[in-house]
C-alpha cells in the first residue's frame, strides 16, 4: 500500500524526466566518412562530414534506381578547433550528426605533420567516435577530394575504402589496417612510433566527386590504398613505398599473402612465389650496452608462375628457389629497417621488445630511444619453405 | 532487525556482487601500471585480514555493527561511533550511486541531467528495501547469474576478436615492488574488500552461522582472482598508458571487441555489469545505514527508507563538482575516511574486545572468591 | 486478503434470500401443506414438476426439477410405483425400498434439505402423513463429454481435457493416480450456488503448513456466488494487487495428477473444466505437460526456447525502441541504415509507431476471441496480414516495428501458462514506456523493480522465485533443465520447501 500511494508519482517522474537524450533515428545525420583539413592561413580545421542518405542506401541495395542518386553527401564545416567545427556543421546539416558510425577519418599531410596529437585528443575525449575507427592520411591530395570521390560497385565510399583496405591487407600486404587504438598506444609508447596508411588519389581528381566517375568502365578517379607514411615524435616524417611496406608487413607479423618475384641469378626469367605463410620472431640482445635487433622470419610459400621450367622433382633446384627467396625478403626486410633507421622512427617496435626482454637496460634508452634505434645493429634471418609448385606440372 | 534469514548461497551473491560491484567497471589498481593485477591480488591478501577482523568482532558479539559498538565502546562513545559509522555507510552509498550516475552521462547519456539517472536508481533501490532483505537476498541470486552469463560472453567476445597482447603486460615488476605496495594499500585492498564493513550489519541474518567465515573467505579470493583478472585483461588489450588514462578501462577494452563486423559496440554489456554492481553496492550500504540506525535509536527502519534516499541522493549530487573531482575524492578518501571506518575502528575495536574479555574473565573469579 | 474479503461478504450477506429464512422448517405431516411450502419456495419456477403417482391414502408425489434429472430414470420410477403401489399397500418403508431403483436413497425431514435434494437433481418423494421425505439421486443433466483441452495442446500426451462435472474430474484425476493417499475433500461454497469445490492433495508428500492454509482461506470464502474457478482463485490468492498470478490452473488431468504427485494441491470447482494448483511459482509457467513426455533434450532445448520467447515478448519492443531512439551506436552499421531508411519520412515518432501497433494487436486478440469461432480465423487473417502490410504500404508504420511487434506477439503465446503471458502482455506496455522516457537505463530500471517484486512474493507460503531465488541445488533438475526421468527418483519436492531456511540442498 505504501508502494503504491508512490507509484503514480513514479510513473509520472519516469515518463516527464526522460527523452533528454533521445533522438529519433530518422532525425539522425549518420556520418560514414570524416576528412580533416587543415587551413594554414586561416588557421583553422576544415572538416569534410559524408553523412549517409538512408532512403538512397536502401533503394541502391535494392538494386533500384541505382545510379540516380548519389546515397552520401558531404558538408564541409570550419573552426579553429575539431569539437568546433563539428558542432558548427550543424548549421548545414538538417539533421543532428552523429559520429558512432564514422568508418573512417581521413587526415591530410599538414593534419599529420603538425597537428596529429590535437586529433587523438579530441578522439580520445569524444564519446561517439569509436576506437576502432581507421585512419588514413590523404597523399598529395587534400582530404577533403579523397572523401568527395566516390567509386564504382561500392557507391558509399567508406565501404568502397574500407572493402579496398581489407582485399590489400588480406592478398597484397602492403598496409596494416591502422585504428584510432595502434595509434593511440603508438603515441603513448616510448619504444614504438606511429604510422598511418595512405590514400592515394590515380587519374583525374577533379571528376570523382560525382557518378561521372562511374558512368565508365574506367573511372576517372580512383582511389588506392596504400603506402604507409612513417612519424617521428607525432608528425610525418617520410612515406615508405609500396613495395617496401610489406617488409614492415611482415616485420610486424601482419602479412596474410602476397607475390614475391624473384628474379633468377644470370638470367632475365624470373619466378613469382605466393606467400601463404609468415611468421616472424624477434629476440634482443645487448651488447657493450648496445641493443641487438635478431629478426627471424619463416616463412611458407607457393611458386605461383615461373618463365623458366622448373623441375618440381629436384630438391636441389627448388632449395636453391628457396635460399633466393630467402635472399630477397632479407633484401626487403633490411631495406625497411634502413629506412626506418634512417627516418629515426621505430615503427617497428623494436623498443617495446627492447622494454620487455631487458628492462633494466631500456631505463638507459628510454629517454632518446630514436637515436639507439639509428645505430642498433639488426640481423635479419630468413627460412624458407615452398611448398606446392602448382597443379600442373 | 528484521525478522529474516539468508542462505549461503545468498550471502555469497550478495558478497560477490558488492565486492566485483564498481571495481571490476572502474580503472582498479591501475596506478602499479603493469603489475596493477599483483596489487590487486595483494589486496585481497588483505581483504582476508580485514575481513578476519569483522568475523572475530561478530563472533564475539553476534549484533549488528552498532549495537556490538556500543556493547564494546559503552553506550554513549558506542553510540557516537555508531553514528560516524552510519554517516560513513550513507557517504558509501552516495559515492557508488555517484559512479554509476557518472559513467551514464559520460558514455551514453549526455544531455540528461546526473540528478535524475541517481534518482531513478535510488527509487528501484528503496523499493527493494522497502521489501527487506529477503528480497535484496533472492535477487541477488537471480543477479549473479546474469553477472557470470554476461562475464563469460564478455570475455569470450574479447579472447575472440584478438585484441589481447599479453606483450602489454611485460615486463612483470618493471618499476619494481614499490608501486605494487602503494597500490596494494590502501587503493587495492580498502576498496572493496574494506568495504566489506558494511557486511557487519547481515551477520545475524545468516543461517547456519559457521559458514560465514568460509563463504566470506571464499568469495573474496574469487573476487580477488576476477578482479586481478579483468585488471591484467584491461593492460593486455589497451595497454598501460591508455589503461592508466581512461576512466573506465573495461568499457573502452570491451569496445573494441569486433569480431567479423557482426559481433561489435557491446559496449552494453559492460554498463549492465557497472548498473547490476553498483545497484548492490548501493543497496548494501544503504541497508547497512537503515539497520544501524534503526538499531541505535530502536525505530523501524522502513520509515527511514525514503528520509535516507533522499539524504543520499543530495549527498550524491553534492559530493563533488564534476567527475574529476569525484575520482579523487575516491582515491584520497581511501587513504583518510576508508582507512578509518574500514581498517582502523575495526582494529581497535577487536583490540578493546579482548581487552575487555580479559578484564572480564579475571574479575569474575574475583568475584568468586569474594 | 483478508480483509478484501470481509469488503466481499458484507455486501453479499445482506442480499440473502428472505425465502430462504423459512425453509429452515421440518417437514408436516400434511402432503398439501408440504407441498405448499415446496411451492411457495420455488416461487416462479415453472421447471419445478410436482406430480401426484398415487391417487389413494398416501397420495405418493414426486417432486423434481425437469432438465436436472435423468428422465428415464425418473420415469422407470413411476411406472414401478405405479405397478407396485395400486391398493393401499404404500407405506414410508415400502417406497424407500423401491426408490432404490433411483439410487442413494435417503430420508429428509427439514424443507433446507428437501430444497437442496431438488436444486442438486434429485428427485423427492412425498407421502401423506408422514414428516418425512424420501430423496433418491437421479441426477442427469446434460453434460459435455471428455474432449481435448483447447488452452493447453499437446502433440505428444494424453488428450483428455477436465469437463464441468466435478464427479467426472476427479474420476479423470483418480484414475491416474490409483492410491488411497489421493484425498478429496468435497464442500459446497456459496450461499446462493450451492457449488460444490473439491479439495485434492496426497496425504503423504503434501505440506501439512499449506493444505491449512489453503484449508483456512477456502473456509473464509463468505460469497453468494461461485460461477468458475477463478472466483475462488481470486479469494484465496496471497496478493490480489501484484500483475503475477499465484495460483496456476490447468485444463490437464495428467498436469493435475503429476501436480498432486510432486505434493501440491489441486481445487476443482463443479461446473469449471480448469482446476487451480497451489502452491504455484515462476518457473512452473515454462513446464509444459509435453516436457514430460518428450525426450530430455528437446524438452530442456523448448524449456530455453520458451525461456527466450519470455524474454522477447518482455522487452522485444522496449529494446528496439531504445536502441533506435536512444543507443544507435549500438546497431552495426549496415543495420542501423536499413532502419533508419525505412523510419525515413514516418509520421508518428517510434513510441507512438509502437504503442499503436501493440495496441491494435492486443485488439485482434481480443477480437479473435470473441468472435464466433468461424469468423475468428478470417478476422485474425485480415488483421495480422492486410491491415499490417496495409499500414505499412500506406507509409503509417515502419515495416521493422511491425516485425518486432509481430514477434513479441508471437513469443507470448510460447508460454504454456496463460497466467504469465497475461502479466507480460500488460508488463510489456509499462516496458515500452519506460524504454521511451529513458531508453535501456529505463528497461533496466523497470526489470530490476519486476524481479524485485516477483521475489518478494510468495505463494501460499512458498516463494515465488523458487527455487531460483532462493536458490535449491536438488530442484534444479527441473527448471532450467529438464533432466532424464530416471534422474529424479521421486517426484521433485519443491512445492514442500517452504521458505529459505528449509532451502535443502541449497550451496
Amino acid at each position: 500500500m505504501y508502494t503504491r500511494k508512490y507509484l503514480l508519482p513514479f510513473a509520472a517522474l519516469f515518463l516527464l524526466s526522460g527523452c533528454w537524450n533521445v533522438v529519433e533515428i530518422e532525425d539522425v545525420a549518420f556520418v560514414t566518412a570524416i576528412g580533416v583539413d587543415y587551413d594554414q592561413e586561416a588557421e583553422q580545421y576544415l572538416l569534410t562530414l559524408q553523412v549517409i542518405n538512408p532512403a538512397t542506401v536502401a533503394e541502391t541495395e535494392s538494386g533500384i534506381a541505382a545510379a540516380d542518386r548519389l546515397p552520401v553527401t558531404n558538408f564541409v564545416s570550419t573552426g579553429s578547433s575539431l569539437l568546433e567545427a563539428v558542432r558548427s556543421a550543424s548549421k548545414r546539416i538538417p539533421r543532428e550528426p552523429f559520429l558512432g558510425h564514422v568508418q573512417h577519418v581521413i587526415l591530410s599531410e599538414d593534419i599529420a605533420r603538425d597537428h596529429l596529437v590535437e586529433v587523438l585528443d579530441y578522439i580520445r575525449r569524444y564519446h561517439e567516435i569509436r576506437l576502432t575507427t581507421k585512419v588514413f592520411i590523404a597523399k598529395n591530395s587534400s582530404a577533403q577530394t579523397v572523401v568527395d570521390t566516390v567509386q564504382a560497385l561500392e557507391l558509399i565510399p567508406a565501404r568502397a575504402v574500407r572493402g579496398k583496405t581489407q582485399t590489400n591487407h588480406s592478398l597484397w600486404g602492403s598496409i596494416i589496417e591502422v585504428e584510432f587504438i595502434d595509434i593511440i598506444s603508438a603515441y603513448k609508447s616510448k619504444g614504438r612510433e606511429i604510422f598511418i596508411n595512405g590514400v592515394i588519389l590515380e587519374g583525374n581528381k577533379e571528376k570523382g566527386k560525382g557518378k561521372e566517375n562511374y558512368e565508365q568502365t574506367q573511372m576517372a578517379t580512383t582511389i588506392v590504398v596504400d603506402q604507409i607514411a612513417l612519424f617521428r615524435d607525432e608528425k610525418l616524417e617520410q612515406w615508405i613505398p609500396s613495395d617496401i611496406t610489406r617488409g614492415l608487413s611482415q616485420i610486424l607479423n601482419e602479412i596474410d599473402s602476397t607475390i614475391v618475384v624473384i628474379p633468377i641469378i644470370d638470367s632475365k626469367e624470373q619466378v613469382s612465389i605466393e606467400l601463404i605463410h609468415s611468421n616472424t620472431s624477434i629476440t634482443t640482445e645487448i651488447k657493450e650496452q648496445r641493443p641487438i635487433i635478431n629478426v627471424h622470419v619463416y616463412q611458407v610459400g607457393n611458386i605461383g608462375e615461373a618463365s623458366v621450367k622448373i623441375d618440381a622433382e629436384s630438391i636441389d633446384e627448388i632449395s636453391q628457389l628457396e635460399d633466393d627467396w630467402s635472399n630477397k625478403t632479407t633484401e626487403d626486410l633490411q631495406s625497411m629497417i634502413t629506412l626506418a633507421q634512417q627516418a629515426g622512427s621505430d615503427v617497428l617496435g623494436f623498443g617495446d621488445i627492447v622494454h620487455i626482454q631487458h628492462p633494466s637496460a631500456w631505463k638507459t634508452y628510454e629517454e632518446n630511444w630514436a637515436d639507439h634505434f639509428q645505430q642498433c645493429e639488426v640481423n635479419v634471418q630468413v627460412e624458407s619453405v615452398i611448398r606446392r609448385s602448382g597443379m600442373r606440372f | 532487525m528484521e525478522k529474516a534469514k539468508l542462505s549461503a548461497f545468498q550471502l555469497f551473491a550478495l558478497l560477490v556482487l558488492f565486492q566485483l560491484g564498481t571495481a571490476v567497471v572502474v580503472g582498479f589498481g591501475v596506478n602499479a601500471g603493469k603489475d596493477g593485477w599483483l596489487a590487486v591480488l595483494l589486496g585481497m591478501g588483505l581483504g582476508l585480514i580485514f575481513f578476519l577482523i569483522y568475523y572475530t568482532l561478530f563472533k564475539l558479539y553476534p549484533k549488528p555493527l552498532t549495537s556490538l559498538i556500543q556493547a564494546i565502546l559503552g553506550k554513549y562513545v558506542g553510540g557516537f561511533v555508531g553514528v560516524t559509522y552510519i554517516t560513513y555507510f550513507l557517504y558509501g552509498a552516495a559515492r557508488d550511486l555517484r559512479d554509476v550516475g557518472d559513467l551514464l552521462v559520460t558514455s551514453v547519456y549526455i544531455r540528461t541531467p546526473l540528478i535524475i539517472i541517481m534518482l531513478l536508481h535510488i527509487i528501484a533501490i528503496s523499493y527493494v528495501l522497502y521489501k527487506g532483505i529477503t528480497t535484496l537476498g533472492r535477487i541477488s541470486e537471480i543477479y549473479i547469474m546474469v553477472i557470470i552469463l554476461l562475464g563469460l560472453f564478455g570475455n569470450l567476445f574479447v579472447i575472440v576478436s584478438g585484441t589481447i597482447d599479453l606483450n602489454n603486460l611485460r615486463p612483470l615488476l618493471d618499476e619494481g615492488w614499490a608501486p605494487v605496495l602503494s597500490t596494494a594499500y590502501p587503493l587495492t585492498s580498502v576498496f572493496p574488500f574494506g568495504e566489506l564493513i558494511c557486511f557487519t550489519v547481515l551477520f545475524p541474518y545468516v543461517e547456519p552461522k559457521k559458514v560465514i567465515l568460509p563463504i566470506g573467505l571464499s568469495s573474496i579470493c574469487i573476487c580477488g582472482i576476477i578482479l586481478a583478472y579483468t585488471t591484467a585483461l584491461n593492460i593486455a588489450v589497451l595497454g598501460v598508458d591508455i589503461a592508466e588514462t581512461s576512466t573506465f578501462p573495461l568499457f573502452t577494452t570491451v569496445s573494441l571487441v569486433n569480431i567479423y563486423e557482426f559481433i561489435q559496440r557491446i559496449d552494453a554489456v559492460v554498463v549492465l555489469t557497472l548498473f547490476v554492481g553498483a545497484f548492490f553496492k548501493t543497496s548494501l550500504f544503504f541497508y547497512a545505514a537503515l539497520i544501524s540506525t534503526a538499531e541505535l535509536f530502536k525505530v523501524d527502519f522502513k520509515k527511514l527508507v525514503l528520509p535516507f534516499a533522499v539524504i543520499i541522493l543530495l549527498l550524491a549530487t553534492v559530493i563533488a563538482k564534476d567527475f574529476a573531482e569525484h575520482i579523487l575524492e575516491g582515491q584520497e578518501s581511501l587513504y583518510s575516511i576508508h582507512a578509518l571506518f574500514a581498517v582502523f575502528i575495526p582494529f581497535f575495536l577487536l583490540i578493546f574486545a579482548y581487552i575487555k574479555k580479559m578484564v572480564n574473565n579475571e574479575r569474575k573469579p574475583m568475584d568468586q572468591t569474594s | 486478503m483478508k480483509r478484501h474479503l470481509r469488503r466481499r461478504q458484507a455486501s453479499i450477506i445482506h442480499k440473502q434470500d428472505k425465502a430462504t429464512e423459512n425453509a429452515d422448517q421440518p417437514l408436516t405431516n400434511s402432503l398439501l401443506v408440504n407441498i405448499e411450502q415446496i411451492k411457495n419456495l420455488f416461487e416462479l419456477s415453472d421447471d419445478l414438476i410436482v406430480q401426484r403417482v398415487l391417487e389413494d391414502k398416501s397420495q405418493l408425489t414426486i417432486v423434481y426439477l425437469h432438465g436436472l434429472v435423468n428422465d428415464q430414470k425418473v420415469t422407470d420410477c413411476l411406472s414401478l410405483f405405479t405397478d407396485h403401489f395400486s391398493q393401499n399397500n404404500c407405506n414410508f418403508e415400502a417406497v424407500f425400498q423401491k426408490a432404490s431403483l433411483l439410487g442413494n436413497q435417503h430420508a429428509i425431514t427439514s424443507f433446507t434439505e428437501l430444497t437442496k435434494e431438488i436444486l442438486n437433481g434429485s428427485t423427492v418423494i412425498l407421502l401423506d402423513g408422514v414428516a418425512k421425505a424420501i430423496s433418491g439421486s437421479s441426477r442427469g443433466e446434460k453434460q459435455r463429454g471428455i474432449e481435448e483441452p483447447t488452452s493447453q495442446v499437446v502433440i505428444r500426451g494424453p488428450k483428455e481435457g477436465f469437463a464441468e462435472n466435478l464427479s467426472t474430474n476427479i474420476a479423470l484425476i483418480r484414475k491416474r493416480l490409483k492410491s488411497p493417499k489421493l484425498c478429496v475433500e468435497i464442500q459446497p461454497i456459496g450461499s446462493v450456488t450451492n457449488t460444490d469445490v473439491a479439495l485434492m492433495y496426497m496425504k503423504d508428500t503434501v505440506d501439512k503448513d499449506v493444505l491449512n492454509e489453503v484449508k483456512n482461506r477456502i473456509d473464509q470464502i463468505k460469497t453468494d456466488a461461485i460461477l468458475e474457478s477463478g472466483n475462488i482463485e481470486e479469494f484465496i490468492e496471497d496478493r490480489t494487487f501484484s500483475i503475477f498470478s499465484t495460483i496456476s490452473n490447468s485444463e490437464r488431468p495428467d498436469s493435475a495428477a503429476s501436480s498432486l504427485l510432486e505434493g501440491k494441491i489441486v481445487i476443482l470447482v463443479d461446473g469449471t473444466p480448469f482446476c487451480l494448483i497451489a502452491p504455484y511459482t515462476f518457473f512452473q509457467a515454462f513446464q509444459a505437460a509435453e516436457d514430460y513426455y518428450h525426450r530430455y533434450d528437446i524438452a530442456t532445448l523448448l524449456r530455453w526456447l520458451r525461456f527466450i520467447s519470455f524474454f522477447i515478448s518482455l522487452i522485444g519492443t522496449a529494446v528496439y525502441i531504445a536502441a533506435t531512439s536512444y543507443h544507435p551506436e549500438m546497431i552495426p552499421t549496415p543495420l542501423l541504415l536499413s532502419l533508419a531508411a525505412q523510419r525515413e519520412g514516418m509520421p508518428f515518432p517510434i513510441v507512438v509507431e509502437a504503442l499503436l501497433l501493440e495496441f491494435s494487436i492486443e485488439i485482434l486478440r481480443e477480437a479473435g476471441i470473441r468472435m464466433p469461432r468461424a469468423v475468428g480465423q478470417a478476422v485474425s487473417i485480415v488483421g495480422a496480414l492486410i491491415l499490417g502490410e496495409a499500414a505499412v504500404q500506406a507509409g503509417i508504420v515502419s515495416p521493422g516495428m511491425v516485425i518486432i511487434v509481430a514477434l513479441t506477439a508471437i513469443c507470448s503465446f510460447t508460454t504454456p501458462t496463460y497466467n504469465l503471458a497475461i502479466s507480460i502482455r500488460m508488463l510489456r506496455f509499462v516496458m515500452i514506456l519506460s524504454s521511451a522516457a529513458m531508453g535501456l537505463y529505463g528497461i533496466l530500471i523497470i526489470t530490476i523493480i519486476i524481479v524485485a517484486h516477483v521475489c518478494s512474493l510468495q505463494s501460499f507460503g512458498v516463494p515465488f522465485m523458487t527455487p531460483i531465488a532462493p536458490f535449491q541445488l536438488a530442484a534444479q533438475k527441473d527448471t532450467l533443465f529438464r533432466f532424464p526421468i530416471w534422474s529424479f527418483q521421486t517426484r521433485s519436492k519443491k512445492a514442500n520447501n517452504k521458505s529459505d531456511e528449509q532451502a535443502r540442498g541449497s550451496f
